[in-house]
C-alpha cells in the first residue's frame, strides 16, 4: 500500500515540487501517474524510493513510514519493491542473469533458489534466448523487459515504474504495459509514471493527474481499447516458458521465505487480455 | 551472510578487475609506481645511513704510549682502556708492528728503515674504537687523563662530519619520503575514484534493488586488495632486480667504493622478506582502502 497525507516537497533553491499531496494506492492497485515535465511526477517517485524526504507530511509505503525510516532500514525497505525505470538501469558489466540474480543475490537467497527463479522469470519475459546477453546487445524493448524481470524476481508488493515506455518504440510500449498488467492481475501493486495520454486512454484504470504539484484529478476510467496491440508474441513466449519451467522445475521449499509468482495465473491474464483486445497475437 | 553470498561477493570483486580491465590497469600501474618511489627512497635511505654508521665504524682513535713505559706498564694501560666508558674495543700495536706499519706506509720506507735495526725508538700504542661516535672527544679526554699516555688522536672532525651527513641525509629522505607518499596517495585516489565514477550508476542501481553498503563496498574492496597486491608483487620483482643489478656494479669498484662506505650496503637478501612483506601489504592495504573510500560518495542514494 501506498499513502500520502499531506505531503509537502520544497527543494534547496525553493521550488515547490510536491504541495500538500494526499493520495492512497491500496494492495493490488493498478495506478497510472500523469501529468507534464516539472508537474512533480518525479519528485514523488523519488518520495516513495526513499530517495528524498518530504518536507513535511507522512509517506507510507508497504508498511515503512518513510518520514520516519533510519537510513540503515532503507535496503530492507527497497527489498520490499520493484523498480522500472525509463533509461533501464542495469548493471552493464552484467549478463541478462546476473542483473536479475543480482536482486536475489542482495537477499541472500539459496543459490539453489536463484538456478531455479532466475531462468524462470526471463522466460516469463520472453527473453530466454538472451539469458547470457550483456546490456549494450539488446534492443530497448529488451532491455526494458529484463528491467521488469528483474523487478519481478523478488516477488515485490509494490513495482514502481517511471516511464517504463519512454526509451521504446511505440508498439513495444503496449507489450511493457501488457505486461505490467499481468503481474498487476496477479496481486502486485503497480504504479506507473508515464506521460503517454494514447497509453493511458487504451489501457484505462486509475489515473492520477498531477499539475504543478498538486493532484488535480484522480479517477478511474474504462480503457477505450481502440488501438489494437502489435502482435504480443510474449504471450506464447511466456506459455512455453511456463510449460517448461513447470516440467523442469520445482518451488523452492516450502520453508523457505521466496515464493514465486503464479506463473501460468500470469501468462493466461497477460493471453486473455490480449485476445480481448483483439487478437493480439 | 551465508558463505555462499561471501564467495559471491568475493567473485565479484576478481571479475571486476577483468570487466573493467582498462581501470583495473591503470590503478595497478599508479600503485606500482607510487610503491616503487617510495620504496626506492627508503631503501636509498636505509643503505646511506649503514653506510655513514659504516664509515663511523672505521674511526679510531690512536693511543700511544711514552717510550720509557715498560711492558707491565702497558698491559695495564690496556686494562685501563678497555674499562673506559664507550669503548667498544682495544687492539694492542707493539713496537714491532708500529715499526712494520711505518715501514709500509712511508715511501721507500724499507730502504731507509734498514738503516735502522732497533725498533724500541717506537711507541707502544694502542687502536680504540669507540661504541659512540658522538662522545669520541669526551673519550679522547679520558685516556689522556691515563698516566704514561704521550698521544690520544682521533679524527673528531670526520665524526662530526659523519653525524652531520647523516642528519642531512635523514631531513632530505624524510622529506622526499613524505612527498613521494603525499604525491602518490593524491595519484592513487584519484585513480580509484576515476575507476569508481565510471561506475557510480551500478552502484546507484545496486543501492535501488536494496543491497547494503557493506554489500555494495566488499566487491570493490576485493578488487583493490587483489590490484593492490599485484602492485606490490610487481614493485617487489622490479625492485629485486635493480637493486642486485647496482649492488653487484658497487662491490664490483672494490676498494674504491669501500672508501665510501660501500661495503655497508645491505646485501638484498638480508631485506627480501621484510621488503616483500611490506610491499604486499603496502599495495593491498592501500588498493583495497582507496577504493573503498572511493564508493563512499556514491551510496548515499
Amino acid at each position: 500500500m501506498v499513502e500520502l497525507q499531506n505531503v509537502s516537497v520544497t527543494y534547496a533553491g525553493g521550488v515547490d515540487a510536491l504541495n500538500n499531496v494526499s493520495l492512497k494506492i491500496n494492495d493490488g492497485d493498478f495506478a497510472f501517474v500523469v501529468g507534464s515535465s516539472g508537474a512533480g511526477k518525479s519528485t514523488m517517485i523519488k518520495l516513495l524510493l526513499k530517495e528524498i524526504d518530504a518536507t513535511s507530511g507522512v509517506v507510507t509505503v508497504n508498511g515503512y513510514n518513510l518520514s520516519k525510516l533510519k537510513k540503515r532500514k532503507i535496503p530492507e525497505f527497497r527489498r520490499t519493491l520493484g523498480f522500472v525505470f525509463q533509461d533501464f538501469r542495469l548493471i552493464p558489466s552484467m549478463t541478462v542473469y546476473e542483473n536479475i540474480a543480482f536482486v536475489l543475490r542482495v537477499l541472500d537467497a539459496p543459490l539453489k533458489y536463484i538456478r531455479k527463479r532466475v531462468p524462470y522469470v526471463i522466460s516469463l519475459v520472453g527473453l530466454h534466448a538472451k539469458t547470457n546477453s550483456y546490456p549494450d546487445e539488446l534492443s530497448g524493448g529488451e532491455k526494458q523487459r529484463v528491467a521488469i524481470a528483474r523487478a519481478l524476481v523478488n516477488d515485490p508488493q509494490l513495482i514502481i515504474a517511471d516511464e517504463p515506455t519512454g526509451n521504446i518504440d511505440p508498439e513495444l510500449s503496449y507489450e511493457i504495459v501488457e505486461l505490467l498488467k499481468g503481474i498487476n492481475d496477479q496481486g502486485t501493486t503497480i504504479l506507473m509514471v508515464t506521460h503517454e495520454h494514447d497509453l493511458v486512454r487504451h489501457f484505462g484504470g486509475r489515473i492520477i493527474n498531477i499539475t504543478d504539484g498538486e493532484i488535480v484529478y484522480d479517477e478511474v476510467v474504462t480503457g477505450t481499447n481502440a488501438e489494437l496491440l502489435p502482435e504480443v508474441e510474449l504471450a506464447q513466449a511466456m506459455e512455453n516458458a511456463a510449460v517448461q519451467h513447470s516440467a523442469e522445475y520445482s518451488m523452492p521449499d516450502s520453508d523457505s521465505n521466496y515464493s514465486a509468482p503464479y506463473v501460468d495465473d500470469v501468462i493466461a491474464a497477460i493471453a486473455n487480455t490480449s485476445n480481448e483486445n483483439g487478437g493480439a497475437k | 551472510m551465508k558463505i555462499s553470498g561471501i564467495k559471491y561477493l568475493a567473485n565479484q570483486g576478481v571479475e571486476n578487475i577483468w570487466k573493467n580491465k582498462m581501470m583495473a590497469f591503470a590503478t595497478f600501474c599508479v600503485l606500482l609506481i607510487s610503491l616503487l618511489l617510495v620504496g626506492c627512497s627508503a631503501l636509498f635511505y636505509i643503505n646511506m645511513n649503514s653506510m655513514i654508521l659504516g664509515l663511523g665504524d672505521q674511526n679510531e682513535i690512536a693511543v700511544y704510549v711514552d717510550t720509557e713505559t715498560t711492558q707491565e706498564r702497558v698491559n695495564e694501560i690496556g686494562e685501563q682502556l678497555r674499562n673506559l666508558d664507550n669503548v667498544s674495543s682495544v687492539n694492542y700495536i707493539s713496537k714491532e708492528e708500529a715499526y712494520n706499519r711505518m715501514q709500509n706506509q712511508i715511501s721507500q720506507g724499507k730502504e731507509i728503515f734498514n738503516y735502522i735495526d732497533d725498533y724500541q725508538f717506537m711507541p707502544d700504542g694502542f687502536s680504540v674504537t669507540v661504541a659512540d661516535n658522538e662522545q669520541i672527544r669526551a673519550t679522547v679526554d679520558a685516556i689522556k687523563r691515563i698516566d704514561n699516555i704521550k698521544k690520544a688522536d682521533s679524527s673528531p672532525q670526520v665524526a662530526e662530519f659523519l653525524r652531520e651527513l647523516r642528519r642531512v641525509v635523514t631531513l632530505i629522505a624524510g622529506a622526499v619520503i613524505i612527498a613521494l607518499a603525499a604525491v602518490s596517495m593524491i595519484m592513487i585516489s584519484n585513480t580509484t575514484k576515476a575507476s569508481v565514477f565510471a561506475r557510480r550508476e551500478e552502484i546507484q542501481i545496486m543501492k535501488y534493488v536494496g543491497a547494503t553498503n557493506a554489500f555494495i563496498r566488499t566487491p570493490f574492496f576485493v578488487e583493490g586488495l587483489v590490484t593492490g597486491f599485484f602492485s606490490g608483487a610487481g614493485a617487489f620483482f622490479i625492485t629485486w632486480a635493480v637493486y642486485r643489478s647496482v649492488y653487484n656494479i658497487l662491490m664490483d669498484q672494490g676498494m674504491l667504493m669501500n672508501a665510501f662506505g660501500a661495503g655497508s650496503i645491505i646485501p638484498f637478501a638480508d631485506i627480501r622478506v621484510i621488503c616483500g612483506l611490506v610491499y604486499l601489504l603496502a599495495g593491498a592495504l592501500t588498493g583495497a582502502f582507496g577504493s573503498t573510500v572511493s564508493t563512499r560518495r556514491h551510496l548515499d542514494v
